[in-house]
């Protein structure tokens, strides 16, 4: 009654027609990502960025150089020097939840449909947003974990983070601080 | 209309083995937590110039709730749907604690009705200590002890929470409705795992206990609706081992489990020719999904072996097969329209029920077990639409050729069941 048209041959075409839309876009991100990381070695550090107020420079933000103006920021304390990008979805999908040195970590992310976090999983992680929403939610609501720490804008982002030990999140548009210590990517 | 026959004294007894059980879960929170105080790790302080701070702070409360509105044309599902029904929807409040680094506690009370089946109102829907024995970025291993969630496919963790789901109504071939709470969690102890490998994670999940059973379950097992009587030393075993690729284009997972359990019948189930006997389920679960941008296609192959050994005059031995394909296309991150082909089998070597009537009029000539109800084929296509992380809407439509799973308890007229039917559902839900 409701879908006559929806008959089975129908569906196994549909199917078909998936399938091959499916292969034809993996094609396409497979070139498209060795196009970006061509690029992302070409690319220097972005020149729009901000000055932090002196006041805000009681700790160090390690930081890890990742596309030309989003950066992944961190408590002073971590002392890690490099992250590879695997390390990095470990810590933002919350399967690592220490330090090497055992420090507690604690994300840090802007709300999901903020486009500076679309574009920090899209680039920096290289994941779809909908695939880590599907992660946190397995820890928010099945009792096995804790969801990251969602913050309403990118000052609140920068002053979480250099306020918790541990803590970890990304800033778009560069921050210029001559304390900012450069992590390489591994 | 049936009524169930059960003493006070019966009725009290199982008031009491409920509460048993409570007891047992609330006292082994409590000694879980002892390592907390006895060995706790030195308090880290989180600097917060501004606020005042304490360890309630570090609750951290999450919660859900959804209401389906269901319609059918024929046949009834979840309440009597051909009139329209409201009786499906769930809220739930869940809090949970980092007690130390490596300790974790949490919660989850769960109102939840399905239909017209049991139990209505509100229950414990987790409660979980989790110990990590082993945490580093490559390789985690812990302990967790309390009300678990099953590993069970790839959905059946979150299946509460209405917007994690795709579609609302998840493959009802593996994750019936009306055994949800079966299939959701048990009473267990559990070993869980995952390695970082070059290029994605390999995850194992194991887990041992006791099962959830309530007196529908029960009934729906042994395949008879007014039955009073009830399994006892009843187990479950639940095995899986997932890969996810890093990027999260693709994930795959393997699971098995096992539930077992003695039957007692009750006092006057003779006359439904029951008897005392076991059973035996053995299942196994494939599943697969490929993210590439916008589309999402997922599936699962699931067998199920019954084996109901001296419960009836006869033993049953069926080989159910049940498998789904589902493509979901985002259009934004907004809205996304998805559309699954459903396929449930009660006999894998039998997939129109010919043999399965033949054997059963062999058996009782006045039987009114149809054929369809040996099979399910479901297509639906639906889509959902969520404007921001708390709200979410969704609508689908089902063309459904089968009855196998039916619920003989919405549907108390065999006879009247319909081969062919379709629904309607549409669903609002709210999470925070």
């Amino acid at each position: 009654m409701f879908i006559d048209m929806f008959i089975n041959r129908a569906f196994y075409c549909l199917s078909c027609l998936m399938f091959i839309l499916l292969f034809t876009r993996v094609s396409f991100a497979q070139q498209e990502e060795s196009t970006t990381v061509h690029n992302s070695v070409e690319q220097t550090a972005s020149t729009d960025s901000i000055i932090l107020p002196k006041s805000d420079q009681t700790h160090i933000i390690a930081s890890v150089e990742t596309s030309p103006s989003q950066q992944v920021i961190a408590h002073q304390n971590i002392q890690n020097n490099e992250l590879n990008l695997n390390e990095l979805r470990a810590i933002f999908s919350l399967r690592a939840r220490r330090w090497p040195d055992g420090t507690p970590i604690t994300v840090f992310v802007l709300r999901d449909e903020h486009e500076a976090h679309r574009q920090f999983l899209l680039k920096t992680l290289k994941m779809l947003p909908h695939q880590l929403r599907r992660q946190w939610d397995r820890y928010i609501y099945s009792g096995i974990g804790q969801g990251p720490t969602v913050v309403e804008s990118q000052e609140e982002m920068l002053s979480k983070v250099k306020a918790t030990p541990g803590g970890i999140g990304y800033f778009e548009g560069g921050i210029k601080d001559d304390n900012i210590h450069m992590l390489s990517i591994r | 209309m049936t009524i169930y026959i059960c003493s006070p004294f019966d009725k009290m007894s199982q008031i009491m083995k409920g509460f048993k059980r409570l007891w047992v879960i609330l006292v082994g929170l409590v000694l879980g937590s002892l390592p907390v105080y006895l060995f706790a790790d030195e308090p880290v302080i989180i600097d917060h110039p501004l606020e005042s701070y304490s360890r309630i702070d570090e609750i951290v409360w999450h919660g859900f709730f959804s209401q389906n509105f269901i319609a059918s044309d024929e046949n009834n599902y979840l309440g009597s749907s051909s009139d329209g029904s409201f009786k499906s929807n769930e809220a739930a409040l869940n809090a949970s604690w980092l007690a130390t680094e490596s300790l974790q506690f949490s919660l989850q009370g769960l109102y939840k009705q399905t239909g017209n089946s049991k139990p209505k109102g509100g229950r414990l829907d987790y409660a979980i200590a989790d110990w990590r024995i082993l945490d580093n970025f490559s390789r985690v291993a812990g302990v967790r002890l309390g009300r678990l969630k099953n590993p069970y496919g790839f959905f059946n963790e979150t299946r509460d929470v209405a917007a994690t789901n795709i579609s609302i109504l998840l493959p009802q071939s593996i994750y019936i409705d009306y055994l949800s709470q079966l299939i959701h969690s048990s009473d267990s102890m559990g070993f869980y795992g995952h390695s970082e490998l070059d290029k994605g994670t390999l995850a194992f999940n194991v887990q041992y206990g006791r099962p959830i059973l309530n007196e529908d379950v029960t009934r729906s097992i042994v395949a008879s609706g007014s039955s009073t009587g009830e399994f006892s030393d009843e187990r479950a075993f639940f095995a899986r081992l997932s890969y996810e690729d890093a990027s999260g284009l693709w994930r795959t997972a393997l699971m098995y489990t096992n539930f077992r359990g003695h039957f007692d019948p009750g006092p006057n189930d003779f006359l439904l020719r029951l008897s005392e006997g076991k059973l035996n389920v053995d299942l196994f679960i494939w599943s697969l999904e490929f993210n590439v941008h916008d589309l999402q296609i997922t599936t699962e192959i699931q067998r199920r072996n019954i084996h109901l050994d001296e419960i009836y005059p006869f033993d049953i031995k069926e080989q159910n097969l049940s498998y789904y394909l589902q493509f979901a296309y985002n259009f934004s991150t907004a809205f996304k329209v998805y559309v699954r082909r459903d396929e449930a089998f009660r006999f894998k070597d039998d997939k129109h029920g010919k043999s399965y009537i033949d054997d059963s009029k062999a058996i009782n000539p006045a039987t009114e077990t149809q054929f369809h109800s040996a099979f399910a084929k479901d297509t639906t296509l639906g889509f959902r639409y969520s404007p921001s992380f708390e709200w979410s809407f969704a609508m689908e439509v089902h063309q459904i050729d089968g009855t196998y799973w039916l619920p003989d308890l919405e549907n108390r007229d065999v006879q009247n069941q319909k081969r062919y039917w379709n629904m309607f559902l549409a669903q609002i839900a709210y999470r925070f």
